[in-house]
């Protein structure tokens, strides 16, 4: 018996109002896993042309879980949104947890593929294999939770879970994100606005139904063996439980990584005033976990009456170091309204932070600002830019366009720290190779968590490497990209990783689907997607070119901790990197490589 | 010289940072697992020595990529001693 999928698929055209149900292609579930690899293969064939802008009515929004979505398998709570992305045109994959997922798979389907373009305001309404199209006239304008608040009293259900988009994704903000659960975000990439293109305004969705076990009684041994692991391991159980992620702002600044005034610096003096440690004492409330996870690194936090969540590592350094901002309850505030308006707090920062640069460097003029202050550190700006890019006002019209498209306006694109015109996450590269190399190369653009070689790197988890090695690193760059493929398209947590390696998500996938995967085809799955991915963004008009870094990580040494004058080999990084893939010195997939990945 | 303590080390110290000389991280570890014992010596040991994903640090840099438990130390040195931790 088969497990873990519903087997259903369900297919809304906008355009025309109709909806559908289809059986869920099982031979390529085999192969693709479910989740991010599953709804690329779907996202490929469906939108044949990759060229395509990402707001035409052709570009597919699919919501995909994967077969362990659902299951008690631990954190097995995420969803994928896949489509091209507006940020930059890439293959979007953005990842959430919360409830949505597993609910979606309890009301009966693996996948919810969007196409066309509806004419007036919709949300889509799913209820146990039942789905229709409702009026969403009355929820346009509105914000996250505003939105998932009234399908709640509409439906009279609380239990309704909602993945919605926010006045950001409404007004077509590059860097727009589905929310759901209120603070969960598929946040990078810009799919916010693909769905607002499309003018679907929330999918709602409840279920009553099951995930079935395929093994059922080998399952309850793989489920303690594993729980056992994470339960023993410091890092998930303790690190982050205690202090959730922004655990990492003092280890990362400590060892000259933490991105300071837009990848000036790579260390901060406040860091340790707005850390993990420093959160946990003065605004935690309490943990928050999402569906089925032990973990439980969501902070509830609470502040002068709102009811916030996080800010996580990332949205905590984006808005604190990256702009040099001190003030934590700005920095809550600020986080609490990107979820509300739903924007991705990482390119939302980074975008301000070249702001910021440029402004200092005298290429914004104080005219063009009606009055917003663009000085390094100044929070009320911080609070007020979410505001004024969500809604395009003013120069937040500009913000809105991400850090690439604002400095390359003013004739000086190397202000964007971005890779693939997506903004750069946590980690200044001169200080870890490897991660480095995961920025270049990531299919979506400048992102961290499609191969988080900081862990090897910085923390020694599964092993310590030395992060200013090159040798070596791409090989294990690509493994961790694979696995990470693996890990994203089975449905579970990234964050498991810490504590699980390859053959425990074997384990948990074969006794949920019934499969017989070794180690080996699974890996080779995770590649396979990986290798899909890549071959969509070459069709799309990337090449090998793409995978750089901003000038700054190339050239401009390291001035200050102790990755003093380093400056990040590339090149060489790279072609070890394509060599381990298999791929061209253009980095392109050599015909060999596709026919072993049966491609 | 300068010892900074982070997430549950500040818990089972009490502290964020105190002074302590010693003329190498061996003996400076030492001193610390002498004041604070057992809660200390399981955060940073399992059987088979450190765990998995401890992390100290001789002015930024991992003690790893220096001289290890021999790196020497002097008063002007910041030490920075890490229980395992992750994040993303
Ligand atoms: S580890 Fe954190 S993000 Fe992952 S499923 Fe658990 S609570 Fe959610």
């Amino acid at each position: 018996m088969l497990g873990g999928y519903v087997g259903k698929v369900l297919r809304v055209d906008l355009s025309n109002e109709k909806i559908r149900v289809e059986d869920l292609n099982m031979e390529w579930a085999r192969k693709y896993i479910g989740g991010r690899g599953l709804a690329t293969k779907y996202y490929v064939e469906i939108t044949k042309d990759a060229k395509i802008d990402p707001l035409d009515e052709r570009n597919a929004l699919i919501f995909a879980t994967g077969p362990l979505t659902g299951t008690p398998a631990p954190s097995a709570s995420r969803y994928m949104v896949v489509t091209k992305g507006f940020l930059n045109g890439a293959i979007a994959g953005s990842n959430s947890g919360g409830f949505f997922g597993p609910e979606l798979k309890f009301a009966g389907f693996d996948m919810v593929i969007i196409e066309g373009k509806a004419k007036s305001p919709k949300y889509l309404y799913i209820n146990n294999g039942k789905a229709e199209l409702r009026d969403a006239k009355h929820l346009w304008g509105k914000d996250t939770h505003e939105t998932t608040e009234m399908l709640h009293k509409e439906l009279k259900d609380d239990k309704v879970e909602v993945a919605c988009i926010g006045p950001a994704g409404e007004n077509l903000v590059r860097f727009s994100a589905v929310i759901n659960d209120k603070h969960r975000a598929a946040g990078r990439t810009g799919v916010g606005a693909v769905m607002g293109s499309k003018k679907l305004k929330a999918i709602a969705v409840r279920g009553t139904g099951k995930v079935t076990i395929a093994k059922k009684d080998e399952f309850t041994n793989v489920l303690k063996d594993k729980l056992k692991k994470i339960k023993e391991n410091p890092v998930t159980s303790q690190g982050l439980p205690t202090y959730g992620t922004a655990v990492l702002v003092n280890i990362i600044n400590t060892q000259g990584l933490y991105p300071t005034k837009n990848f000036q610096y790579g260390q901060w003096e406040h860091a340790n005033e707005l850390s993990g440690e420093s959160m946990s004492e003065k605004y935690l409330i309490k943990n928050k976990a999402c569906f089925a996870c032990p973990i439980a690194c969501g902070r509830v936090t609470k502040l002068d009456g709102l009811d916030s969540e996080g800010p996580e590592y990332e949205s905590l350094w984006t808005m604190s170091a990256d702009l040099g901002i001190a003030d934590f309850k700005k920095v809550i505030e600020a986080n609490y309204y990107c979820d509300k308006y739903g924007l991705d707090t990482i390119s939302f920062g980074g975008t301000l932070a070249a702001a910021m640069e440029l402004y200092e460097k005298g290429y914004i003029s104080k005219k063009e600002l009606d009055g917003l202050d663009l000085t390094w550190g100044n929070a009320d700006t911080l609070v007020k830019a979410t505001e004024l890019v969500a809604f395009r006002k003013g120069f937040g019209n500009k913000l809105a366009e991400g850090s690439y498209r604002l400095a390359e306006s003013y004739g000086h694109p190397e202000f964007s720290m971005s890779a693939k015109k997506q903004e750069l996450p946590a980690y200044d590269p001169r200080g870890a190779y490897g991660h480095a190399l995961e920025y270049a190369t990531s299919n979506r653009g400048g992102c961290h968590v499609r191969g988080y070689m900081i862990s090897p790197e910085i923390l020694g988890i599964p092993e310590k490497l030395d992060p200013l090695k090159v040798e070596g690193k791409g090989a294990y760059t690509k493994m961790f990209q694979d696995l990470t493929a693996v890990i994203d398209s089975s449905g579970i947590c990234l964050f498991t990783s810490f504590a699980l390696g390859a053959d425990d998500y074997r384990d948990l996938l074969n006794v949920v689907t019934g499969f017989d995967y070794t180690t080996e085809e699974m890996m080779l799955a995770g590649e396979r997607i990986w290798n899909l991915e890549r071959l969509y963004d070459l069709q799309a008009g990337f090449t090998g070119k793409d995978d750089t870094l901003p000038p700054r990580m190339l050239r401009e040494p390291m001035p200050d901790g102790p990755n003093k004058g380093s400056v990040v080999p590339l090149e060489k990084l790279l072609s070890d990197y394509y060599a381990a893939r298999g791929w061209t010195p253009d980095g392109v997939p050599k015909e060999e490589k596709l026919k072993s990945l049966q491609l | 010289m300068k010892v900074q303590y982070f997430a549950t080390l500040r818990k089972i110290t009490g502290k964020q940072e105190e002074e302590i000389s010693a003329k190498n991280v061996d003996e400076l570890l030492r001193k610390i697992l002498e004041e604070y014992g057992e809660p200390f010596r399981n955060a940073l040991y399992d059987k088979d020595g450190f765990r998995k994903g401890v992390i100290i640090l001789k002015n930024g840099k991992n003690i790893l990529y220096l001289k290890n438990l021999e790196t020497e130390l002097s008063d002007s040195d910041t030490v920075s001693i890490f229980p395992p931790v992750a994040g993303g």
